[in-house]
């Protein structure tokens, strides 16, 4: 289970989505010669949302339910589960900072770790998962398949 | 044919090179791990190999693909007999009987039935992708542009109304994607489309990100909001999986062939695979039976009828994949975008091209739906003791495979960011009951559509009627046209909705 809107919620933001993909192809030059050219799919993709947009808003007005808001679940009011939700998407976000500053190895084990005790793991099981979760991959992409991970502070220790 | 059948002893010696074998093997293994672990998708098992299978010569890389997909099928029926939990959206129609059926000690024969019907199932998808497949290529060989229009919007259309019971949000969920397919330059005059000034997204949004994002990234967000729940065996020891087996099979012989036929039809048709086959087989099985009452209680008819139909769509999906590079569900929409990149272009073209690669998948196929059944049952006597993983551990493993694979695809951290937004789109949508499938092809087949259209408009000079002219491309319109308008109508109406 996680976040639903509202059917009118849902129809109000593809509507915003529908104009702000109609008001940038006005700026999209024609194909010389030709009667269509870069703005004619936006534009039909955008009358679609619009077409998806107005049935939600009919559905919703024959129900008596056009009214705005966000159907929370039930985990949204356990602070615990929220939490994780947060830690998870954080921990990708620092993960794409510092992984070329930091280095693959450091960046990969220090965030395997955060989230394996986040996730209730014992310390024993998460030292050992998140050491070999980070050696494995680290000698299957960059030894067998040969992608460069970058190396960061471990530049000269490591290839 | 001809070029299929000279290729044949290379493509033996690739698919049995020890190179490719150990690939195989991997596959194989993962696969099955994938499967059984109940919330992760065969498709995700796809989206995670597709990273490694970019650095890879292309026979290691299809069999990977195809050794891993057949074995997370089968494999999701493990945890649906022993733990009441499908280990796949596919195993869902049956868990019930699975389960019940484990519970009153017949263990070995639900999971018998499972395997065997899963084999079964595999091998026949194959002969019909086999005896199907380059025919029809030979026949789409006339196609023109106008064809190759009608045929993408008739994918697009089908996939909407194949997935999920609301037309609307099946759309919304095509929109989605064609949407994202407008991204980076245009396909005619090259201008950089929504690209917001970054250079990343001039080639459009990279496709092997937002395939982790949205199969993977977004099932992590969701199973870590989510209880972990004590695993519950019902069996954990076993015995024989073929005593009692030969019975059973005998007796419903003809719902195994129904099952197969149908389950290789909706493979073909895009956007639906392997669940919804073994839902239809299911629900059809239970119409023609003459006990539908023990359906859901434990019976082993509902077994036979889904077992065989879920195994049959894989191979079904790669007709239209190959033939016309229109997928036929959500893995072969991502094994499309891994072909591309290896230069193979999937298209009537295929066969004669690439005579020696298709000819080892075809071998792969048939090799997987072999090696099923003594790797099946290795995986059943080893499940108890894998399926407890701790939850804790796994979901971050899984998300460093996510990330380590979108970025080694450019070597650019950009692609995290990708994967990262795909994850929260493909989360919300699937919170608003919007099916990711459709979207999958809008993304896929946006850019082929757009050029298909502008292309022949150019050719034509700027005339639509010649999207009418020629007998086959009307053929096509006619029943894309009138799909259109009965979606539209219903969708208005109402009708559609659950």
């Amino acid at each position: 289970m996680n976040l639903k809107v509202t059917d009118f919620t849902l129809a109000l933001l593809l509507l915003a989505i529908a104009a702000a993909m109609s008001i940038a192809a006005l700026s999209f030059p024609p194909m010389p010669g030709q009667a269509f050219g870069p703005k004619l799919f936006p534009n039909i993709v955008a009358s679609g949302f619009a077409f998806c947009a107005l049935v939600l808003i009919r559905r919703a007005a024959k129900a008596k339910a056009l009214k705005l808001g966000v159907v929370t679940p039930e985990w949204w009011n356990e602070p615990g589960r929220r939490g994780n939700l947060a830690i998870l998407l954080l921990s990708i976000v620092a993960y794409t900072l510092l992984l070329e500053p930091v280095g693959y190895l450091i960046t990969t084990f220090g965030v395997m770790v955060i989230l394996m005790k986040r996730l209730g793991a014992s310390w024993r099981a998460t030292l050992i998962a998140s050491f070999l979760g980070t050696a494995v991959t680290y000698l299957m992409f960059a030894y067998w398949l040969r992608v460069p991970l970058p190396p960061g502070l471990l530049a000269g220790i490591v290839r | 044919m001809g070029a299929l059948i000279d290729a044949f002893p290379q493509a033996m010696a690739l698919v049995f090179d020890p190179y490719t074998l150990g690939v195989g093997l991997l596959a194989t293994m993962f696969g099955l791990f994938v499967g059984a672990m109940p919330g992760l998708t065969a498709t995700m098992a796809v989206a995670l190999l597709i990273p490694v299978t970019f650095f890879i010569p292309p026979v290691p890389a299809l069999v990977a693909i195809v050794m891993s997909t057949s074995m997370a099928i089968f494999a999701g029926d493990i945890p649906g007999a022993l733990l009441r939990i499908p280990g796949t959206p596919a195993s869902a129609a049956y868990a019930d009987d699975a389960y019940l059926l484990t519970k009153k000690g017949k263990g070995e024969l639900a999971l018998g039935i499972c395997l065997v019907t899963s084999a079964i199932g595999g091998i026949f998808g194959t002969v019909i992708l086999i005896v199907l497949a380059p025919p029809l290529a030979d026949f789409a060989l006339k196609f023109s542009m106008f064809e190759y229009f009608w045929l993408v919007t008739l994918g697009l259309t089908c996939a909407v109304f194949v997935t999920g019971n609301d037309l609307l949000r099946g759309m919304i969920g095509l929109l989605v994607g064609l949407a994202i397919a407008c991204v980076g330059q245009d396909v005619t005059a090259g201008f950089p489309r929504y690209t917001f000034g970054i250079k990343e997204l001039l080639s459009g949004v990279d496709f092997i990100p937002a395939m982790v994002g949205m199969f993977a990234v977004s099932e992590l967000m969701r199973r870590v909001t989510e209880n972990a729940g004590e695993a519950d065996f019902a069996q954990t020891k076993f015995k024989s999986f073929f005593r009692g087996l030969w019975p059973v099979l005998k007796k419903y012989n003809f719902n195994i062939w129904r099952g197969n036929v149908i389950g290789t039809a909706i493979g073909i048709l895009p956007g639906a695979g392997a669940d919804i086959a073994a839902w239809i087989s299911y629900s059809v099985g239970k119409k023609f039976s003459k006990t539908p009452e023990t359906f859901g209680k434990g019976s082993e008819e509902g077994l036979v009828d889904a077992g065989a139909a879920n195994n049959s769509a894989i191979a079904g999906a790669w007709v239209p994949a190959l033939v016309f590079g229109i997928p036929g569900d959500s893995v072969t929409a991502v094994v499309i975008g891994m072909l591309q990149m290896k230069n193979i272009q999937p298209g009537p073209d295929i066969f004669t091209e690439k005579p020696v690669e298709m000819t080892a998948l075809f071998i792969a196929f048939i090799l997987a739906n072999i090696i099923m059944i003594p790797l099946g049952i290795a995986a059943i006597r080893v499940a108890a003791k894998v399926l407890v993983i701790q939850r804790a551990v796994l979901l971050p493993l899984i998300l460093l495979f996510c990330v380590v694979g979108s970025f080694a695809i450019n070597n650019n951290a950009f692609a995290i960011w990708i994967m990262l937004a795909a994850g929260i789109v493909a989360w919300m949508m699937e919170a608003n009951d919007i099916p990711i499938a459709p979207a999958i092809l809008g993304i896929v087949l946006g850019d082929m559509l757009e050029k298909k259209f502008l292309t022949s408009m150019m050719q034509s000079d700027g005339r639509f009627g010649a999207f009418f002219e020629r007998p086959i491309a009307a053929v096509l319109a006619a029943i894309t046209v009138t799909v259109w308008v009965a979606l539209a109508w219903k969708a208005w109406k109402g009708r559609g909705a659950k």
